[in-house]
């Protein structure tokens, strides 16, 4: 790393940028923290690169850095939300446009959830309605971690094999945007 | 990995938030392994945001990203050859300086010197100054403003002490630098301001037209374009600029404090124009701390928690409500 130069860190930008990216967010929920925060990761990559000695992959180093930032980013994001009862992203993030597609295709998983086995649609509700962590989930139905992965994926796999007629009409979920 | 029979574990792990640094590098080698697995995974993603009432998209801008960070790769290199430059520069004027002084004293007679620097002060009116190469600077009563004799020729710096207003013609090959004593602004094409604030900790630099870079010693760097203005503060090593997203080094502790002292110390923290909309508002107290945060987080808490409301117009931020919680 001693002698990275600009072109092979830009390269490694390139190369990284938008997986981390989708990986900051889908521990944050937002877009601004993410991209602020893989940027972070990179600033700080270049700025230590005299000082820093990678053992293992510069992918893995950045992937773990991101990762860990995310966490400090919650940790201070929970006391913050001790001042305000519901986070901002609810507020800010949460504009809704429902168009008539999207209430019927909500309706859809509503009859697909029906399909589900119990235990695994309770503990799919629980993650994705609650937004409660897994941790929280496994305690909550005294479980171990390891349950909760598997109904998650199970949950996931028989929602996909239900709905996949449905799913093209689904507007695009990731969205590039650049101007200026 | 090609296991496609927990592949959805893998998956809704990931979109759920709870992948671990390794698990989402797996996950990004599969989606990459066949265009298949990628439709899989969108397929899979398209059903979580279904599923969650408060779907965010994700959104990024590569490109604007990659300025951002250029932005900070590039000036750490120029502040340190700049730097460098600067201390010789100065080594150099000095002792040519006492050499002149001596030179003078013994001969009084007019120096031959090649290098001697010009100082200009302002003394009882604002003085207005054309520099040899098409720059226009007025000078603030009290302000001083010190180049050498190449300047034009092989630099353009200029050390400020005091408020000046710069009318600057961009060269690319000779830069114009204003030397605020370890804090730089650079112009890249310009007409802009700088005020030192009477308690002399704090710089102010407005620009009105192009971009200004404005750096210092320790590597702070940050680029001010037209109309906006930005705050540097001298013994914290802060940069603020009016429209920033992120708060520098914000760190606000409030107890039982009034609301319009609030008001005035963000205000001056991010250079921006706060106004109530109710004076009844300005006797409102408010014990909140804030670390690292940027206006608009500050306000939308300081709001929720006293049950007003803001919002944005144009370049100023209003805050509203009848009373208090």
């Amino acid at each position: 790393m001693n002698n990275i130069s600009e072109a092979s860190f830009e390269m490694l930008f390139n190369t990284h940028y938008e997986a981390l990216t989708s990986y900051a967010f889908t521990l944050l929920n937002n877009n601004d923290d993410a991209e602020d925060i893989v940027q972070h990761v990179f600033i700080n990559l270049w700025e230590n690169r005299m000082k820093v000695e990678i053992h293992t992959s510069a992918r893995a180093m950045l992937y773990k850095a991101v990762y860990n930032h995310c966490l400090n980013r919650i940790k201070h994001l929970k006391i913050q939300k001790a001042h305000v009862e519901h986070t901002l992203y609810v507020k800010n993030d949460a504009v809704i446009h429902q168009s008539i597609d999207q209430k019927e295709l909500i309706q859809r998983l509503n009859l697909a959830l029906e399909l589900l086995p119990e235990q695994c649609r309770k503990i799919f509700e629980m993650s994705r309605f609650e937004h409660l962590k897994y941790q929280e989930i496994a305690n909550q139905l005294q479980l171990s971690i390891k349950t909760i992965e598997n109904q998650m994926g199970k949950a996931l796999k028989i929602l996909r094999a239900e709905l996949k007629d449905y799913l093209p009409i689904i507007l695009l979920i990731i969205s590039k945007y650049y101007h200026g | 990995m090609d296991n496609t029979e927990n592949i959805e574990t893998l998956i809704s792990k990931f979109l759920a938030g709870e992948a671990s640094p390794e698990e989402a590098m797996l996950l990004e080698d599969w989606k990459l392994n066949n265009p298949k697995n990628m439709e899989k995974f969108i397929q899979c993603q398209k059903i979580f945001a279904l599923a969650n009432k408060q779907a965010t998209k994700l959104q990024y801008n590569k490109t604007k990203a990659w300025k951002n960070i250029q932005l900070h790769i590039k000036h750490e290199t120029k502040v340190i050859s700049f730097y460098q430059n600067y201390k010789t520069l100065l080594g150099l004027a000095a002792s040519i300086l006492i050499i002149a002084g001596v030179y003078f004293f013994l001969k009084n007679q007019s120096s031959t010197l090649e290098i001697s620097n010009h100082i200009v002060s302002a003394q009882n009116k604002v003085k207005h100054l054309e520099l040899n190469e098409n720059s226009r600077i007025d000078l603030a009563i009290g302000s001083q403003l010190i180049y050498d004799n190449n300047f034009g020729k092989t630099n353009r710096n200029v050390k400020l002490n005091g408020s000046a207003y710069f009318t600057v013609k961009h060269n690319e090959t000779l830069p114009f630098i204003v030397d605020l004593g370890n804090v730089y602004v650079k112009d890249l094409g310009t007409k802009f301001e700088i005020k030192l604030s009477a308690d002399t900790d704090s710089i102010h630099i407005k620009v009105d037209e192009g971009i200004v870079l404005l750096f210092d010693s320790a590597s702070n760097a940050i680029e001010i374009t037209a109309s906006e203005r930005a705050l540097y503060i001298k013994s914290t090593k802060q940069l603020i600029t009016n429209n920033q997203l992120l708060g520098y080094d914000v760190n606000l502790n409030f107890e039982n404090t009034k609301l319009s002292a609030v008001i005035a110390q963000l205000e001056e923290k991010f250079v921006a124009k706060i106004i109530l909309a109710n004076p009844k508002l300005n006797n409102c107290q408010i014990s909140a701390k804030f670390k690292d945060e940027d206006l608009a987080t500050i306000l939308a808490v300081i709001t929720e928690t006293l049950g007003l409301t803001y919002e944005k117009q144009n370049n100023e931020f209003i805050i509203k409500g009848e009373a208090c919680n």
